[in-house]
């Protein structure tokens, strides 16, 4: 399916000084997409939203809105609007008037005003605090006055920075649900930055992952968990055990990894040659030494458990497959009698052949 | 423990309760306490010099004030956006005139003004070399107040205003000045009140035609400390602490 790009963006730089904070990113954004970039702290990612944004100049490349360039234009004259990562609802107007200051800089007619004002309110579920001052307000509550505050000047296109790194753990899951809800409601592109994996993967339509200033993978979510193209966003993003892979002396494409014996390169599933091979914790089966689960692949290596990890929903187990060579491995606790390996105790781990991604370097 | 804070307030304030307390004295001296009245603050409104100070006094200090609120603002909010080479030193060098001794300060205007400073200038152009000297004192102050609270403000809110599709201009007047209108009026108090009872500096730059409040006190008990003196000084310290009472309470004023 090809869709319209709302922006394309070509070879942007960003330099601060000999730091390359951005450097020569070409990224398509879709109209009415929603687009995170996950990056580790310092990859470039708030920067390249803030190009976006207008609030950065590039050094080299061109910014594209609808095919017109809009690298030079302030962010007071783009079509684009941002919430901030403090939120930065002004502090001596009440709601109200936070949420409608864009539409008075822009002399929107009273009438029109409050009815956009109401509007917006009841989007983000404001009712009844209109008069409220920031300090009166929880978390939760700011972020939606900055998002009603953006949307009520209906953008084309709408940059959310860490939008949920300041809120606790519980209302965080809300919010992401109900970021999506409104994305779906109002039909405007947004673009969210982010280093919390699991946010990315749970919102996004594509996700961005960013390295060291420059993109490293773009993709669905699924394909850039299941199918990650390297070695840094198989390990950046969720958990992922990787190990060295070598040619096999027969060749024909087959690998040797220590512990995991000589695998075949499965169709699709990475770079040639390769130099790394993974498999994803919860892709690990273990059962006692012989017995094959039900669900067990074709594959198998015996194993000692050398730690666990109880987390509720599922029991992390390090097992030790060779000298040198540990293995993670995730196992649902899918019944309320599941009893784990105990430390020391020898298991059989298995997987399907599939299931194993070779990475290049 | 409050026999000592006892002892602390008397020693602060009994100094002033006195001057105060026989302003009111109806006597020529101020040695023994003689009846209540108000006569020697007829008599100083009367004192033609003296009201003509306390005119030089309060137009310096006004002038003072806006000057110095520009110009300390203004050095405030660039060094709190901008950065740039020196800025540190900057900063540093802003605040110089806070620290160095007043009667040096005094001394180096008095020699600046000697170069060039024109004589015999109609009033109140007479005054412009007093109050040129004032803001060079004072403004550091302003900068200094205003910054502190230019610390606290949270530099996303321009960047947010702006994105909502304001200018420099008004994001500058809409929401940064709102966040720091408290510490300016402080500033401008402050100002006030320090240029209104500045004697060092203004007594190293006044002219013979541009004599100010303290410097006429201070020429008045050369001669003798009348009660018209006490009453003089009296209406000073009102009217300073009226402003430094205001100022304090618009420099912890809580954001709304």
């Amino acid at each position: 399916m090809t869709r319209r790009a709302l922006i394309e963006v070509r070879g942007i730089s960003k330099h601060f000084g000999r730091e390359k904070a951005v450097n020569d990113v070409s990224l398509d954004i879709y109209d009415k997409e929603f687009l995170v970039l996950l990056g580790p702290s310092g990859c470039g990612k708030t920067t390249l939203l803030r190009l976006i944004g207008g609030f950065e100049n590039p050094t080299e490349g061109v910014i594209r809105m609808d095919g017109r360039d809009i690298a030079a234009l302030p962010p007071n004259k783009r079509p684009v609007n941002m919430v901030f990562q403090s939120y930065a609802v002004f502090p001596h107007m009440n709601v109200r008037d936070n949420i409608a200051y864009g539409l008075r800089i822009d002399r929107v007619a009273a009438p029109e005003l409050k009815r956009r004002v109401d509007e917006a309110v009841s989007l983000v579920q404001l009712d009844g605090l209109e008069t409220r001052f920031s300090h009166q307000l929880s978390g939760g509550q700011r972020q939606r006055v900055a998002l009603a505050r953006a949307l009520v000047k209906r953008p084309r296109l709408l940059l959310l920075d860490e939008p949920l790194s300041a809120l606790d753990a519980k209302l965080r899951e809300t919010m992401q649900n109900e970021l999506v809800k409104l994305h779906n409601t109002v039909g405007i592109t947004f673009v969210v930055v982010t280093h919390d994996q699991d946010e990315a993967l749970s919102m996004a339509e594509r996700v961005a992952v960013m390295e060291s200033g420059g993109i490293r993978q773009l993709d669905t979510p699924r394909n850039l968990y299941e199918a990650p193209s390297s070695r840094f966003v198989a390990d950046f993003v969720g958990r992922m055990n990787i190990l060295p892979a070598r040619p096999a002396p027969g060749g024909d494409g087959r690998y040797a990894v220590d512990g995991l014996g000589e695998i075949a390169a499965a169709s699709g599933s990475g770079a040639a040659p390769a130099s790394f091979a993974a498999i994803r914790p919860e892709k690990l089966r273990i059962a006692a030494p012989g017995a094959a689960p039900s669900d067990a692949g074709a594959h198998s290596a015996e194993a000692a458990v050398e730690n666990v990890s109880y987390y509720g929903g599922q029991t992390v187990l390090s097992v030790c497959v060779a000298v040198g060579v540990n293995l993670t491995v995730a196992t649902p606790n899918s019944s309320r009698n599941a009893v784990a390996p105990s430390v020391g105790e020898r298991v059989t781990v298995w997987w399907r052949g599939e299931d194993v991604i070779l990475l290049g370097e | 423990m409050r026999s000592f804070l006892a002892a602390f307030f008397v020693m602060l304030y009994a100094p002033i309760v006195t001057l105060v307390a026989f302003s009111f004295n109806d006597s020529k001296r101020n040695i023994v306490w003689r009846g209540f009245t108000t006569k020697y603050y007829a008599k100083a409104a009367a004192n033609e010099s003296l009201i003509e100070a306390f005119a030089n006094s309060l137009t310096i200090a006004a002038v003072n004030m806006v000057a110095s609120v520009a110009l300390g603002v203004a050095a405030a909010v660039l060094l709190w956006r901008f950065r740039f080479p020196f800025r540190h030193a900057a900063d540093g060098m802003m605040s110089l005139p806070i620290v160095i001794p007043e009667i040096c300060l005094g001394v180096a205007l008095l020699v600046f003004f000697n170069q060039w400073w024109p004589r015999d200038l109609a009033w109140p152009l007479s005054l412009g070399n007093i109050i040129i000297a004032h803001i060079t004192f004072t403004f550091p102050f302003v900068a200094v107040i205003v910054r502190g609270r230019l610390a606290s403000v949270n530099r996303e809110l321009e960047k947010a205003a702006m994105d909502l599709g304001a200018s420099e201009w008004q994001a500058m007047r809409d929401v940064l000045l709102p966040q720091i209108r408290p510490s300016i009026i402080a500033g401008a108090l402050i100002a006030f009140t320090l240029s209104l009872d500045d004697f060092v500096i203004t007594y190293f730059t006044a002219g013979p035609n541009s004599i100010t409040l303290p410097v006429k006190i201070n020429s008045m008990v050369r001669f003798s400390v009348t009660p018209e003196v006490n009453a003089a000084s009296t209406v000073l310290i009102v009217i300073t602490v009226i402003a430094a009472v205001l100022a304090m309470r618009f420099q912890t004023a809580r954001r709304a």
